[in-house]
């Protein structure tokens, strides 16, 4: 037998669902423009209808329904788009990163306009072919004197500014560090607030799409890979459960440490959350590179139990990458490390990487290789005071001096190079006549060990009085002058270097022999006079000899060098084209370069359109998310209707319901009445 | 698919978004007339770039150089064309003064003719391009002609000097002939070529080259048809004796020249005769005839002074003054002005120094012959590098200059794409269903 009322029940229902059924539109209408809404639903349901078929059941005719009932409110989502967003937010982030840094650096070596390096070096040259034509013009070796000053200072301005924003990168990649480590606290305290809800069976979609958004965030600095949990209790089927975030490579594999353990940055089991931690060479100076990425337990607000970064650095990581090389992940975080710098270790050896550090070790080598050589041609030339004194006094010996500053370190050289205070505070001092025989020739292996790779390349010119003062003579006489140079092993890996200088006569014998034993080093300069260059030399044995013969004249002599004779200038102006050792890279000042720029142009140009691509790639998925979660007004509308009308109806249906009892109730039994 | 308001907002801000930044992009190229403005736009264009504007940078260089070798050439050429009208008026004068009725007053006048225009061409050959003087090889700072040194005076400097055996600093001009030291003689009466040897008291200049000729053989035992041999030696010399205990003091001058002499019967050789100019035992002294005069009074630098015209390749833009300004030439004037002031001068000798005249006007043609052909080369060279200027200017622009055309049509199709964009955007953004539900 069915109750009187249960109309009224059914209708009851209908008006309660319709209602929360229009709450939610109001929802959804409300948070339209939220970033990270997901759409919501009320899944309606049939009621149980009655009877419910057992024994001890009345029998009707049929089961009748009993109405509607709001089963849950559910987000519209697709979990499979989230995770392909996230791939290709970490590309995004990645390629954005290292785009946003090559621009700023194309920014300071702009070689478009006419403040670039290269139009520097193509003034120096310009007035140094002035001073060639007119040597004993003042006004000429002063314009030589300030495009050399204006060179310098290029070199100085591209290498501060570059250093400049390498600090600003390593700020950078501290703040996001700070970020990284902010919304993986989130993110495990949201998975707490889960965890306490969905066991009574609630879906609290609220908390889903503020987790999911930070998700999101973190994906742009890191490649992650999400695994859910379920929290347990009574939890819907629907129910999201609990996030674990792994660290992941690219293909979304789960990233191992050192140790071969998993990285799992958020635990949803121990409810905890590990941060991550950059750690440099040295922490004080900050244009250090990146040494080891380590992972730590978060606190409230930084790690737990630790105070400082410096403590963090030498604390015991729970999971730790120890080179950079290891850290097989993509997104912001990568990108911005690999333009900062980093150490990189293969075959016990340790160097520093990344495309600042790139650039400025190119800008270094550039300045260095040009000014030794600018400057050993400077040398061997005599200047307008050096002819005066020895018109004076023709015992007078050329002392010779560097245009540039200089020293045995490259690096850094780009920073420090500058024109020497002798030509700042005397033009006369400009060694424009009588060019010397300068040398920068690769030497020639006499060993034959194939193991060797590389040769020595010796710079710089021949002076018997810097050589041998008391044997002036020996030296100045011989036919050829041979320079050898060798390696001797003292235990494996560990060697000395000693070079031997020999006078030769006609039959090659020698007639004076000299030697440096022990301990120079590549670059440190010998008698004054020359270097040699072991940079490119590498995989040494024990006995590897290079030797280099050349005539003893390597300077003019005070009778040869006069006023107007320019040949100096010219030299000095051809060293623009004169093919040097750059780095292990036979070739001249100008191509080097522009193989430099070209090759940031190129970096530049693929982080562009590797940004473009991916960018497009997550609007394309950003697009397909939004069509699946975000919500329509028109819909809502639809919907508002819908429910509106239904409501309506089920309220027409308790009025029918109440005229339906009224008339049992006061128009029943009055038959004839 | 379902597409929501919230979606067309969005890819329309992408599409409007993406319109400006190709709005940007061509407002760039428009505005710097560039195709790229930073390497990443196009590296190979940009690295291209950057060698194409240094070689373009060094074309106008080697022109500029190449400015400043054609003026040293040009004053070159017109100081000589000046020489040479200064030597052909000094030939003029020397051929009026030859004819035997002009007396010693209008010979004397002559020789202050020739001494003033002397003065001019010492201040050609002092010739100054900006600070450089052009006529002394690489020592450009120093004048190359210092007049005092031509004709010094014999007793005080010259002798001093050769008697500390300093003689091949000097030469003598002898009634308009040039004497060169060869060497000395010893007390055995044989000759040294070669460096003054202090020790001998003889010193000898001659007349070089060394000629060949038939002499009379001084062996007195040769029979007489051997005694005519072809020799070598120097067709005059003049000897210079000094005190054997006064190194400083001049003892003689001899003036020795060869004859020719029959010596039998249809043969003819050349014989010494020897005449003194210098005896200070028997009072003798024609010394006013001779001419001594160092040769640092000339340029002594014959170094060329070169300019890089091309990439490796350099050419001279000076002469060797030496050839021209040359002592013989000074020295020989000083001499010839003495001949004309000497009473004794026959006009016959005067007709003779015509031919030293001609011998350094030779001198002066045949340096413009040199300097025109390097001026022909320079300026080979200048067209040249015209045109590399051209190609290079070309080759920078078809590489990184727009094509303007080109761009403004982009501007073109881009404008309507935007003002599509923001028409379609405006049209679709703004109905709801609200605004048709009552």
């Amino acid at each position: 037998m069915v109750s009187t009322f249960h109309g009224l029940e059914t209708a009851k229902r209908a008006l309660t669902t319709q209602q929360s059924a229009l709450y939610t539109t109001g929802h959804n209408i409300a948070n339209a423009n939220t970033a990270g809404y997901t759409r919501q639903r009320v899944s309606m349901q049939t009621t149980e209808p009655y009877p419910s078929p057992g024994f001890n059941q009345p029998k009707i005719t049929g089961q009748l329904g009993t109405g509607v009932k709001a089963g849950e409110v559910e987000r519209i989502r697709n979990s499979f788009t989230d995770m392909q967003y996230r791939t290709e937010n970490s590309k995004l982030g990645y390629w954005q990163a290292k785009s946003e840094m090559l621009t700023q650096v194309e920014d300071v070596m702009n070689e478009l306009d006419d403040t670039g390096l290269s139009s520097a070096f193509d003034d120096f040259w310009k007035s140094l072919q002035d001073l060639a034509t007119q040597p004993q013009n003042d006004g000429a070796r002063r314009v030589v004197r300030e495009n050399g000053v204006t060179l310098a200072n290029t070199f100085n301005y591209m290498y501060n500014t570059l250093k400049n924003i390498q600090i600003d990168y390593r700020n950078e990649i501290d703040s996001t560090e700070d970020t990284i480590n902010s919304i993986l606290r989130q993110i495990n305290s949201l998975n707490q607030q889960i965890a306490s809800v969905e066991p009574h069976g609630y879906l609290p979609n609220d908390l889903y799409d503020k987790r999911d958004q930070l998700v999101d965030d973190l994906s742009q600095y890191l490649s992650i890979r999400v695994e859910k949990k379920s929290s347990g209790g009574l939890a819907s089927a629907n129910a999201d459960g609990l996030y674990d975030i792994y660290l992941a490579t690219p293909d979304g594999e789960i990233l191992k440490d050192s140790n071969g353990k998993a990285i799992k940055l958020v635990d949803s089991s121990l409810r905890t959350a590990f941060g991550i931690h950059i750690t440099y060479d040295k922490r004080s100076e900050s244009d250090s590179p990146v040494s080891q990425i380590k992972f730590l337990e978060l606190s409230d607000d930084g790690f737990k139990g630790i105070n400082s970064d410096i403590e963090a650095d030498y604390a015991t990581a729970k999971y730790q990458l120890n080179g950079f090389n290891e850290f097989k992940n993509q997104g912001a975080l990568k990108g911005y490390i690999e333009g900062y710098g980093f150490l990189e270790k293969s075959n016990g050896k340790t160097t520093t990487l990344g495309t600042l550090n790139d650039m400025l070790a190119d800008l270094d080598q550039t300045a260095y290789t040009f000014a030794t050589y600018f400057n050993y041609v400077h040398k061997s030339g005599w200047s307008l005071n050096d002819i005066q004194a020895y018109k004076n006094d023709s015992n007078y010996e050329k002392e010779g001096h560097d245009f540039f500053d200089i020293d045995d370190t490259v690096k850094g050289y780009a920073s420090r190079i500058k024109v020497s205070d002798k030509i700042i505070n005397d033009v006369q001092n400009i060694a424009a006549s009588a060019a010397g025989n300068v040398i920068s020739e690769t030497m020639k292996y006499t060993g034959n060990n194939a193991n060797t790779v590389g040769s020595p390349v010796f710079i710089g010119f021949f002076d018997a009085s810097k050589i041998d003062k008391n044997n002036k003579n020996d030296w100045e006489n011989a036919n050829q002058i041979k320079v050898t140079v060798q390696y001797s092993e003292i235990t494996p890996g560990n060697g000395t270097w000693n070079c031997t200088i020999q006078a030769l006569d006609k039959d090659n014998n020698p007639i004076n022999t000299l030697k440096v034993e022990n301990n120079f080093t590549s670059l440190k300069e010998l008698y004054g006079i020359f270097k040699i260059d072991l940079s490119n030399v590498s995989e040494v044995n024990n006995g590897d000899t290079w030797t280099i013969t050349f005539s003893p004249k390597g300077m003019k002599s005070g009778d040869e060098a006069y006023i107007g004779d320019g040949s100096n200038a010219l030299a000095l102006a051809n060293v623009k084209d004169a093919t040097l050792n750059y780095g292990g890279t036979l070739t001249n000042v100008s191509t080097f370069y522009q193989g430099v720029i070209g090759k940031l142009g190129q970096n530049a140009s693929e982080a562009n359109s590797m940004t473009e691509t991916a960018s497009t790639l997550k609007g394309n998925i950003e697009e397909r998310r939004q069509s699946e979660s975000s919500v329509s007004l028109d819909e809502e509308m639809i919907s508002m209707i819908k429910y509106q009308h239904a409501y309506n109806a089920a309220a027409r249906n308790i009025t029918m319901i109440d005229e339906m009892l009224d008339r049992i109730i006061n128009s029943m039994g009055t038959v004839g009445r | 698919m379902r597409v929501t308001q919230f979606m067309l907002a969005d890819s329309n801000l992408k599409y409007i978004s993406q319109s400006y930044n190709s709005l940007s992009k061509i407002q760039d190229q428009l505005n710097t007339g560039k195709k790229i403005t930073r390497p990443s736009d196009d590296p190979v264009i940009a690295m291209k770039g950057m060698r194409y504007r240094t070689q373009l940078v060094e074309v106008n260089q080697f022109n500029r150089n190449l400015t400043e070798g054609l003026n040293w050439l040009d004053n070159s050429d017109s100081a000589l064309n000046e020489t040479n009208q200064v030597l052909q008026r000094i030939r003029d004068l020397i051929v009026e003064a030859s004819n035997d009725t002009y007396d010693e007053v209008s010979r004397n006048n002559i020789a202050k003719e020739i001494s003033s225009l002397q003065e001019h061409i010492v201040s050609i050959a002092n010739t100054k391009v900006g600070d450089n003087y052009i006529f002394n090889g690489t020592d450009t700072a120093k004048q190359p002609i210092n007049d005092s040194l031509f004709n010094v005076d014999l007793q005080s400097d010259v002798s001093k000097d050769l008697g500390e055996g300093k003689s091949g600093n000097y030469v003598i001009s002898y009634k308009g002939q040039l004497y060169e030291f060869i060497g000395t003689i010893d007390n055995d009466g044989n000759l040294s070529e070669g460096n003054d040897n202090k020790d001998n008291n003889i010193k000898v200049f001659a007349i070089l080259p060394k000629t060949t000729y038939s002499k009379v053989d001084p062996d007195p035992n040769k029979s007489d048809k051997d005694r005519i041999i072809e020799g070598e030696g120097y067709s005059a010399s003049i000897k210079i004796e000094f005190d054997s205990t006064d190194k400083t003091k001049i003892k003689s001058i001899s003036y020795t020249s060869l004859e020719e002499k029959e010596v039998e019967e249809g043969k003819k050789a050349m014989i010494e005769v020897t005449k003194s100019i210098y005896d200070s035992s028997e009072n003798i002294d024609e010394t006013k005839n001779l001419v001594f005069s160092r040769k640092d009074a000339v340029s002594t630098n014959s170094n060329k002074v070169e300019i890089e015209v091309m990439k490796g390749v350099h050419i001279p833009i000076n002469i060797n003054s030496k050839e021209v300004f040359s002592i013989k030439m000074f020295s020989g004037l000083e001499s010839i002005k003495k001949m004309l002031q000497d009473p004794n001068t026959t006009g016959d000798e005067i007709t003779k120094s015509l031919d030293y005249i001609d011998d350094y006007l030779n001198d002066v043609v045949s340096t413009r012959a040199e300097i025109g052909a390097q001026t022909n080369r320079a300026e080979l060279i200048e067209n040249r590098l015209l045109e590399q200027k051209t190609v290079a200017e070309k080759t920078i622009s078809d590489n990184e200059d727009i094509d303007f055309e080109e761009v403004i049509i982009n501007l073109t199709i881009q404008q309507t794409l935007h003002r599509a964009a923001l028409a379609a955007g405006a049209k679709i953004i703004q109905p709801t269903l609200m605004d048709f539900l009552s």
